[in-house]
């Protein structure tokens, strides 16, 4: 999971911050390396933003310490990290037009005639806001404004930056255009992107390398597809699925050289573990398989609603007393078997992940089955 | 119940037009979505409907009755807000009743009326309760179902889910899906988003610029786009386009992105893009037969684990959904397939052009 020191552009190591009585970070370590697309995912007010401001210096941690490019800067200011930054709730100046807006920090830190008319040639190129310069804020579209935001932001000569939840609220369409640029801009300029959101789809499209941010610490970090595939909480694998995972009371128990859990669902064989008791069990929603014949360890359900996101199918459905999500492609054959109100699924074990109800963590899955 | 129809219907805020010339008609018992980005239009065509915006021209017909200078009172109009309107300090039934009252509706046909919207809105247990002691999404289901207890000739619903929170949003949905299938009332409902009026639509009516771009059943619309607009704003992610990448001689289409080349059936003349969605590429992360080398610029996690790529030929990048497993042994090159059927021909003007594609 850790990679080589070398290339690391950010390191967090045991970090805590608290305000007042209010601890809202502990033990935090986190190392991002540069080129990464690093997003930092976590429920709303889970201290996303107060992790970002650390990492900026607007903030100082009450233990810890924090490491640029290889140099401590734990008490250092903004000004002496040198890192980009575009702020969640982001306020143009409604008076200058969006070239004055987007240049103003550049000419805060002084830049050259030269450096400011590059800079801003070349991420109003990458952000597609050449023909706004002119403009005002308040002639410009809510997706428009957003743009010029992050451009502000990113018209800055260096190699981080920080984003703090750019997208939130903005329409869909909007937000698939800006995952596209936003990847796009972070490639062009060979820089590091580390960007905090809630909106898993989001996490899902835009990182490269994920911290899952929960319970006031970074619980797990990865690339994308390894946490994805093999999650060691249960928070990660909340946060990195879309549609939302099935989330599972079960018991556990030995028997033999196997464990058992038994759930609403039924009972499925797992990897043998010490562990006996209370489980939370993790089901992805495109792993309940829809079956068109009702066999031993099919469990029939109730569809309550079914969603067309455009290309896949959510259905919503209810199985001894038990919500379940599941998704299909939007010409799967199996949507028919939905149509008459309750179909027959089935999970394979070893996609049930067994967690700790208490510390969340990982303790077993469940036994490959055999493949018909 | 009515049909509504409007004739060349325009709003012009000073400069800026916000609806123009736009003629449809919204069918008796259905439900149309109008569907479309922020500064679309929509909002305005349906404040216009209601009465509460002056067309600067054309006609609403309400039951083929001419309403466009009727009172906004006088229209037999239902309507349902983004924000809930409530009569605060009173019980649900009361809530329900007090419009049925004002309309002048017997006491047994209001007893009737709410106890069979309360019912299909699974209210019924809430009848008593004080509504301020509901949340946002509990009040949101009484304004509905107050309006859809008056039986109006027709009911508007602007973004009625957006306020809600993330867990309310999906019992909302559900209870609005009900209402429209066991009541059949007609509805126009306004969204900008494309599951809302894929899951709500019998029929969707895309607005882009002012304009509706096409008016269809959720399938025909995604399936059948009527231009490059329609096939992006639908999916998830949107259409591909591909510009320059073919020529047309005798009836057959030759493209680096294919294999051999494909009969096109129908208009030939002015084919200028060529579209396909992502889901329906096909990728291998080994060569195939009768497949097309592509780079592999990134990939991504979508909807149900799929894997996103982001792929790349001769200049262009486009994208494709393929499933997890295959995605995961992808490196950086991927041999693809495209379905001749679910190819689709646009003008230069983004315009579709009447034609499909075959082998030979």
């Amino acid at each position: 999971m850790t990679q080589q020191n070398g290339n690391h552009v950010l390191r967090m190591e045991s970090v805590g911050k608290a305000y007042g009585n209010t601890q809202v970070l502990r033990n935090v370590n986190v190392t991002v390396s540069a080129g990464d697309f690093y997003v930092v995912s976590g429920q709303p007010s889970s201290g996303k933003s107060v992790l970002l401001r650390l990492i900026l210096g607007l903030e100082s941690p009450d233990s810890g310490g924090i490491y640029l490019r290889g140099e401590t800067v734990t008490d250092e200011g903004p000004q002496k990290r040198n890192i980009g930054y575009v702020p969640q709730s982001f306020a143009l100046f409604p008076n200058k037009s969006v070239r004055d807006n987007i240049t103003y920090p550049l000419r805060l830190d002084k830049a050259s005639k030269q450096v400011i008319a590059e800079t801003l040639e070349r991420v109003t190129e990458l952000l597609n806001i050449k023909d706004l310069l002119d403009k005002r804020p308040d002639q410009l579209s809510g997706g428009q404004k957003q743009r010029v935001a992050i451009a502000r932001g990113l018209a800055k000569d260096t190699d981080i930056f920080v984003l703090d939840d750019p997208l939130v609220g903005l329409d869909f369409k909007l937000r698939e255009k800006l995952i596209d640029d936003l990847k796009k801009t972070r490639a062009a300029l060979g820089v590091t992107f580390i960007y905090s959101t809630s909106d898993s789809l989001e996490v899902l499209l835009l990182a490269s390398r994920v911290g899952v941010l929960s319970r006031g610490t970074v619980m797990e970090e990865g690339e994308l597809a390894d946490v994805y595939d093999e999650p060691n909480f249960s928070a990660s694998m909340e946060t990195l699925g879309f549609p939302a995972v099935n989330f599972l009371d079960g018991k556990m128990t030995k028997a033999g050289s196997a464990s058992i859990v038994e759930c609403a669902l039924g009972s499925f064989p797992m990897i043998k573990s010490d562990y006996e008791g209370p489980v939370v069990l993790g089901i992805r929603p495109e792993h309940i398989e829809i079956q068109t014949e009702k066999a031993g360890q099919n469990f029939l359900s109730k569809v309550l609603f079914t969603e067309d996101v455009g290309g896949s199918e959510i259905v919503y459905a209810e199985s001894n007393n038990v919500r379940l999500v599941l998704v299909l492609g939007a010409s799967s054959p199996l949507l028919s078997e939905i149509q008459a109100g309750e179909f027959a699924a089935s999970v394979r074990p070893e996609y049930v992940v067994a967690f700790d109800p208490e510390t969340l963590q990982r303790i077993t899955h469940g036994r490959e089955s055999p493949r018909v | 119940m009515s049909d509504v129809e409007i004739i060349g219907l325009s709003k012009d805020f000073g400069n800026f037009v916000a609806v123009e010339s736009v003629s449809t008609v919204f069918r008796e018992g259905t439900v149309t979505v109008l569907l479309g980005p922020s500064g679309c239009g929509k909002t305005t065509l349906m404040r216009m409907i209601v009465g509460l915006e002056k067309p600067t021209a054309g006609q609403v017909l309400i039951g083929g009755k001419d309403v466009t200078r009727v009172a906004t009172s006088k229209r037999r109009i239902g309507m349902v807000f983004q924000y809930p309107v409530v009569y605060r300090g009173t019980s649900v039934a009361r809530n329900l009743e007090l419009p049925l009252i004002a309309d002048k509706v017997s006491k047994a046909e209001r007893k009737k009326r709410i106890d069979e919207v309360a019912e299909i809105l699974g209210i019924t247990d809430l009848l008593g309760t004080n509504v301020d002691k509901l949340d946002n999404a509990g009040r949101q289901k009484i304004a509905v179902a107050r309006e859809v207890a008056r039986k109006p000739e027709v009911l508007l619903f602007d973004e009625p889910i957006t306020n809600v929170d993330l867990t309310s949003k999906l019992e909302l949905k559900r209870a609005l899906k009900s209402v429209f299938q066991e009541l059949r009332q007609t509805i126009i409902y306004v969204t900008h988003d494309q599951t809302e009026a894929m899951s709500l639509a019998d029929n969707i009516a895309l607005m882009n610029e002012g304009k509706i771009v096409q008016l269809a059943s959720p399938n025909v619309l995604y399936n059948e786009p009527a231009d490059v607009f329609a096939g992006w704003f639908l999916g998830n992610p949107g259409m591909n386009f591909l510009r320059e990448s073919f020529v047309i001689e005798h009836g057959m289409l030759r493209s680096p992105f294919l294999p051999a080349p494909l009969r096109v059936n129908g208009e030939t003349s002015g084919a200028e893009v060529l579209g396909i969605r992502p889901e329906y590429i096909g990728a291998s992360p080994e060569p195939i037969p009768n497949s097309i080398e592509v780079a592999v610029m990134s990939k991504s996690i979508s909807i149900g684990g799929q894997a996103l790529l982001e792929l790349e030929l001769g200049g262009q990048q486009f994208k494709a959904v393929i499933d997890h497993g295959s995605g995961k042994k992808m490196r950086d090159r991927a041999w693809i397939k495209m379905p001749p059927s679910r190819l689709f021909l646009f003008d230069s003007g983004g315009q579709a052009i009447a034609s499909s594609l075959s082998d030979e």
